[in-house]
């Protein structure tokens, strides 16, 4: 049992004799400690539920966190305790911002679709335009309008809308950033919304 | 947050601008540090108007009770402040948490055996506000040390640091108003000494969190990203 503490013991003994040289200014030792944590890190982060994306931005907030804070290390008390509590708490900072993000999403969303079901399609047409999106029952005109719309706009309009995912999600899935995908959705909506009243004044 | 930069680049840049750091004082080193700014402040409220540990103890289980309870509010309330500034010792500011909650049910516990007494009939607002103006004054030490050594902590949980802060001082300050008060009034001890100085902590509190936020905000900013953000992948489409 003590053998199999043995190595475990040298690694935070190791980080802990970096992280002191660190204190006394001694850069190359700081670089090699930081460069040691990044894997351990980003195992931490995702196993914590941050979305795969935005591990590396995490990964980055602690590291920055622990050089802000590395003079509150004692080097008489042990490193991993200090460690995983500026690692916990970044990565809960991260999980809070990312479900804010994903209800300011999913209210945005929501008000979206409402104003497509209230002002855009007539209640003779639509009957809910929410329920409809979600269970992918989209009536003809709404199919056509969608067919109609530039790729990308479509591609954002279907995973916010139809597939209802967090924008983290759909623009890891679309391949672009989180504002990007939000300007897309919105331009798509918008012209969605054109299209059909288009339709609905023709007939 | 990283605007696009890899890791590898973040960590060259903080050993490349690594500077030699103090680490902060043990807790118990800040802890003593608040000692010997309340007992300073004993000593010149000794010389001012002078201290009576006896009455207190004279004056009955209330005047006990709301002296302990004082006591270790100042105590878990500043530890606490202090230990959740420091990553690794959430389980001491936890420990020292749950001694306010205590001090805190004291007080409540004083205040419930009051209810009912004649002790003290009359309010003497002006003896009240008098006692909870000195016991301000006689916190200001206490909560000074306090936020110096708090501000020196890793810059989280400000609302948190800024109430446990302002209680814990308060409750200092307080200790020393009920020690140098010859009041035999129970609901006095408990409003000029107790109660009025939390609230006034209240306040307090409220003007240290905004501070330290503040100081959150600056920290947040202290180090930014070296190289510009990536272009958004925003298309026109």
């Amino acid at each position: 049992m003590a053998d199999e503490d043995r190595p475990r013991d040298s690694l935070e003994n190791r980080r802990a004799a970096y992280m002191a040289a660190a204190q006394r200014g001694d850069a190359e030792a700081y670089e090699a400690l930081l460069l040691s944590l990044l894997g351990p890190l980003r195992g931490f982060v995702f196993r914590r539920g941050v979305d795969e994306g935005q591990v590396e931005d995490v990964v980055q907030e602690i590291l920055l966190l622990l050089h802000r804070a590395r003079h509150t290390w004692r080097p008489e008390r042990p490193f991993e305790p200090w460690l995983w509590a500026i690692a916990r708490n970044a990565t809960t900072d991260a999980l809070r911002r990312q479900g804010r993000q994903r209800r300011h999403v999913r209210d945005g969303g929501t008000e979206e679709i409402e104003r497509l079901s209230d002002e855009d399609l007539t209640p003779g047409l639509v009957s809910s335009a929410e329920d409809q999106l979600a269970q992918r029952e989209l009536p003809a005109d709404l199919r056509a309008a969608l067919a109609g719309l530039p790729d990308a706009q479509r591609e954002a309009v279907e995973l916010l809308y139809v597939e209802q995912l967090s924008v983290v999600e759909a623009a890891r899935r679309a391949g672009v950033s989180p504002n990007a995908l939000k300007v897309r959705a919105h331009r798509g909506s918008r012209a969605l919304r054109v299209a059909l009243t288009r339709d609905e004044e023709a007939r | 947050m990283s605007a696009g930069r890899p890791t590898a680049d973040l960590v060259s840049e903080l050993a490349g601008g690594l500077e030699p750091v103090r680490p902060i004082p043990a807790l118990r080193w800040q802890m003593a540090s608040l000692a010997v700014a309340w007992f300073v402040t004993a000593l010149l409220v000794a010389a001012w108007q002078g201290l009576h540990p006896q009455s207190v103890l004279d004056r009955g289980v209330s005047s006990v009770g709301i002296a302990i309870g004082l006591a270790l509010l100042a105590v878990s309330a500043l530890g606490a402040a202090l230990a959740a500034r420091i990553p690794g010792r959430e389980n001491a500011a936890l420990l020292a948490l749950s001694g306010g909650v205590l001090s805190l049910g004291l007080l409540l516990a004083v205040w419930i055996g009051l209810i009912g007494t004649s002790v003290g009939a009359i309010f003497h607002l002006s003896e009240d506000l008098r006692c909870v103006g000195h016991a301000s004054l006689f916190s200001a030490p206490s909560g000074l040390v306090a936020g110096f050594l708090a501000a020196r902590g890793v810059a989280w949980r400000p609302v948190e640091t800024g109430f446990a802060i302002a209680f814990g001082a308060a409750a200092a300050g307080a200790l020393l108003t009920h020690l140098s008060c010859l009041s035999h009034d129970a609901w006095h001890w408990l409003f000029g000494h107790a109660v009025g100085p939390l609230l006034i902590g209240v306040v307090a509190g409220a003007l240290l969190a905004w501070w330290f936020q503040r100081g959150r905000a600056a920290a947040a900013t202290e180090i930014q990203p070296a190289t510009p953000p990536k272009p958004d992948a925003t298309e026109q489409g």
